[in-house]
């Protein structure tokens, strides 16, 4: 979701944080798992989902028994885990009431349009984008790969039409300053020769005796040809530059000419082989899936079958779990209010509940408190002419080594006049905490002028910017928790009595739809056994 | 106890238009505060927001300025309240003092059982090097710019030693609290915060 950063930066740690058990089921373990029981017997296979990481593969929607009478679900936050449990629990007949503290429904699922309004505590903005539907910017996720098969389940049971999202785009560019002089780069320019050196290198530097010792005489015919289709070596196994670099001059109405190879030494001197090379080959691959007109377009579409709307500027202060339900208070007009509920199914943020008044275990008060507040930027640029698809560029992802890390290409609109981009995707904790006390104007400028230098003439084309920095978001104060101690992610989502914490915050992977939408069916699963149980 | 709301009204905006039918598009109430600073005022460590109930209001009213100002920085937390401080306008302050006399008292936060050799040490190192300007009992004496420390979470009177000692606070010399920096810098490796922080959340 937020994805893809995510999962980059995470996917190596993520074995480390997650619990160890699960981390052992293998793919195929899952699928046999979950692939034929529905109902509350597929919570195991939830369950495993939510531990396993990014490889859900298998849409697993609970079937709830139908709900005794008058059995009320309180359901506080209204992001994407919230409404897909409420649409799951009014369907099964159960009452719901759903609080959300802020002025708008979806969470972190936010795409802004002309006029919508970023709550930021010190930087309140205005969505000042034209008045027209195609130009978005999803804030929050913005990207589904096609292995969370849940949330693509829910889309298309909702009538959500999704479209390609370009991921990886070899026309896209790169700029690191210590590398090409500063100078911008096309991505396939570097791939090639990466690739061409590394396979004349092994070709060269395969020994001997491992090849006579491993492999046969055909093996070892194969593996040659295979390393000289894989970097396009010459027949004498060196490479001298490759058509898939591009050409310097002409290819279609005149001869091609190869492009002067980049040296070994500067090739390095680029960062670009730290995370941007590489980030497509896993579950976010070259091209994933993205609802038309915008992320938010779940929301609105489970917005419609809800009964019960959430109520929004609705605070909650206070949390009583007691034996046979849960007793919450909130502020709505300033006014203090009281509800109760048989159930509560809680997607306030972990670092947020330690503000709110609770009964709570010590522990499980402990484990919430270890939840450190993760930090995402995003910042969107109305352009007034898609100058990049005049450069060739449809969609992706360029890569830059300054602080705006990436700019991001609409997948979608393709030869419209106007078009929006994301100007900065900020990945890493260090630049976060320095982009995130600049004022709104300040980010704005400095990603122009950072923008620059990928895209000269970037400036000229600029008519409005908003940008969002998730850990200054009022009301939540951080997103995509995760690095606490091994084992706190399926603690929190253990069911604190009738109580369970849901959202991505309790997933082993966090920012992702998926393991929000996981989240919500795992407690439901729970919920669902309680009543089994009492009836 | 009955919350009063702080109404910020959003002229800032201009004129707010009506978007989403679910989405009002309307920050009509906003007690920005207690979202960091708990519900109650009384402190979130997940966020490093210190209670509020209790703590004198010239204190919070210098606290603020040196965020406006720029002067209080050098760490995340204070980063935070530099942003909040900006959105806050300055006669809206009353409106938040009147806010947090609302809230009930803080509930007591030392450990049912104290070490009573701890204990002792720290009113020991206590009256030997803080009592002079915090007051015998940690009631704070607004003349030399000392706030009470009673009333402070033992959570934040930690982060706030570390953060002097380690230079994210008081740093600027136009911040009152450059005194207590240099002070704490100058202290003997004998004195015991965690003795202290022991004796200053202990049951008065």
């Amino acid at each position: 979701m937020f994805g893809t950063a995510l999962a980059c930066i995470m996917l190596s740690r993520v074995c480390s944080f997650a619990e160890k058990g699960l981390m052992m089921i293998t793919r195929r373990q899952l699928l046999s798992m979950t692939g034929t029981i529905s109902g509350a017997a597929g919570m195991s296979g939830i369950l495993a989902a939510l531990g396993a990481i990014p490889h859900s593969a298998q849409a697993q929607v609970p079937s709830l028994r139908a709900a005794r009478p008058r059995r009320k679900v309180l359901l506080l936050g209204a992001g994407i885990s919230s409404l897909i449990a409420a649409m799951e629990l009014e369907q099964a007949g159960y009452e719901c009431e759903i609080l959300e503290a802020t002025h708008r429904v979806g969470g972190r699922c936010m795409t802004l349009r002309s006029g919508d309004i970023v709550d930021e505590i010190g930087n309140r903005q205005v969505c000042n984008f034209d008045d027209d539907p195609t130009l978005y910017f999803n804030a929050g996720p913005s990207r589904i790969p096609h292995e969370h098969a849940t949330i693509l389940g829910y889309c298309r049971r909702l009538g959500v039409s999704l479209e390609t999202s370009v991921n990886l785009n070899p026309a896209a560019w790169i700029q690191f300053d210590g590398f090409n002089g500063g100078a911008r780069m096309r991505q396939k320019q570097y791939v090639a020769d990466a690739r061409g050196f590394l396979a004349e290198l092994t070709q060269k530097g395969l020994p001997d005796a491992w090849l006579d010792s491993e492999l046969g005489e055909e093996e070892r015919d194969l593996l040659r040809q295979f390393l000289r289709s894989y970097g396009d070596l010459g027949g004498d196994d060196r490479y001298r530059g490759s058509a898939r670099a591009g050409y310097a001059s002409g290819g279609l109405a005149a001869p091609g000419v190869l492009k002067d190879t980049i040296a070994l030494r500067e090739l390095l001197k680029a960062d670009f082989w730290r995370m941007g090379m590489h980030f497509a080959e896993s579950s976010l691959q070259s091209a994933v899936l993205q609802p038309v007109g915008g992320m938010d377009r779940i929301v609105t579409a489970v917005l419609a079958r809800l009964t019960n709307k959430p109520r929004l500027h609705a605070v909650v202060t206070a949390i009583n779990v007691t034996n046979d339900g849960v007793d919450v208070v909130y502020r709505e007009k300033g006014e203090q209010r009281r509800t109760r509920a048989d159930y509560c199914l809680n997607a306030i943020p972990a670092q947020l509940l330690g503000g709110v008044d609770n009964n709570f275990s010590p522990d499980y008060r402990r484990l919430l408190a270890g939840r450190p507040r993760g930090k995402l930027s995003r910042l969107g640029l109305q352009m007034r002419e898609r100058f990049w698809e005049a450069e060739g560029i449809y969609g992706g992802i360029s890569w830059t080594g300054q602080d705006i890390t990436q700019i991001m290409y609409p997948s979608g609109g393709f030869g419209s006049p106007k078009g929006v981009l994301v100007g900065a995707y900020i990945l890493s904790g260090e630049i976060n905490d320095r982009w995130v006390n600049l004022t709104a104007a300040q980010r704005i400028k400095s990603a122009l002028a950072q923008g620059e230098k990928v895209h000269p003439g970037y400036r000229g084309y600029f008519e409005s910017g908003v940008s969002v920095a998730w850990h200054r978001m009022n009301h939540m104060l951080g997103c995509t928790a995760t690095g606490s101690e091994p084992g706190t992610a399926s603690a929190l989502r253990a069911p604190f009595g009738r109580h369970y914490l849901i959202g991505d915050q309790v997933a082993n992977y966090g920012g992702w739809l998926e393991a929000s939408v996981l989240s919500a069916l795992n407690a439901l699963g729970d919920l669902d056994k309680k009543e089994a149980e009492a009836a | 106890m009955k919350y009063t709301a702080l109404i910020l009204l959003c002229s800032w905006l201009g004129h707010t238009t009506v978007q989403a039918a679910e989405n009002d598009n309307v920050l009509d109430e906003l007690v920005f505060c207690l979202v960091c600073h708990g519900y109650q005022a009384q402190g979130n460590p997940s966020v490093g927001a210190p209670a509020l109930v209790g703590i004198e209001d010239w204190y919070l009213r210098a606290a603020l300025a040196a965020y406006r100002g720029g002067t209080r920085a050098g760490y995340a937390a204070a980063m935070d309240m530099q942003a909040a401080a900006r959105m806050l306008p300055e006669d809206d302050f009353a409106k938040v003092l009147r806010l947090l006399n609302e809230l009930p008292p803080r509930e007591p936060q030392a450990a049912a059982v104290v070490d009573a050799a701890l204990l002792q040490k720290g009113r020991e190192s206590y009256a030997q090097f803080c009592a002079s300007c915090h007051g015998a009992d940690g009631e704070g004496n607004q003349i030399l710019a000392a706030p009470g420390l009673r009333r402070l979470n033992d959570w934040y009177l930690q982060a706030a030693w570390e953060s002097y000692l380690t230079g994210g606070r008081g740093n600027d010399s136009a911040d009152g609290a450059s005194q207590m920096a240099q002070f704490v810098r100058a202290l003997p490796d004998s004195f015991d915060i965690d003795a202290v922080v022991v004796f200053l959340t202990a049951a008065e």
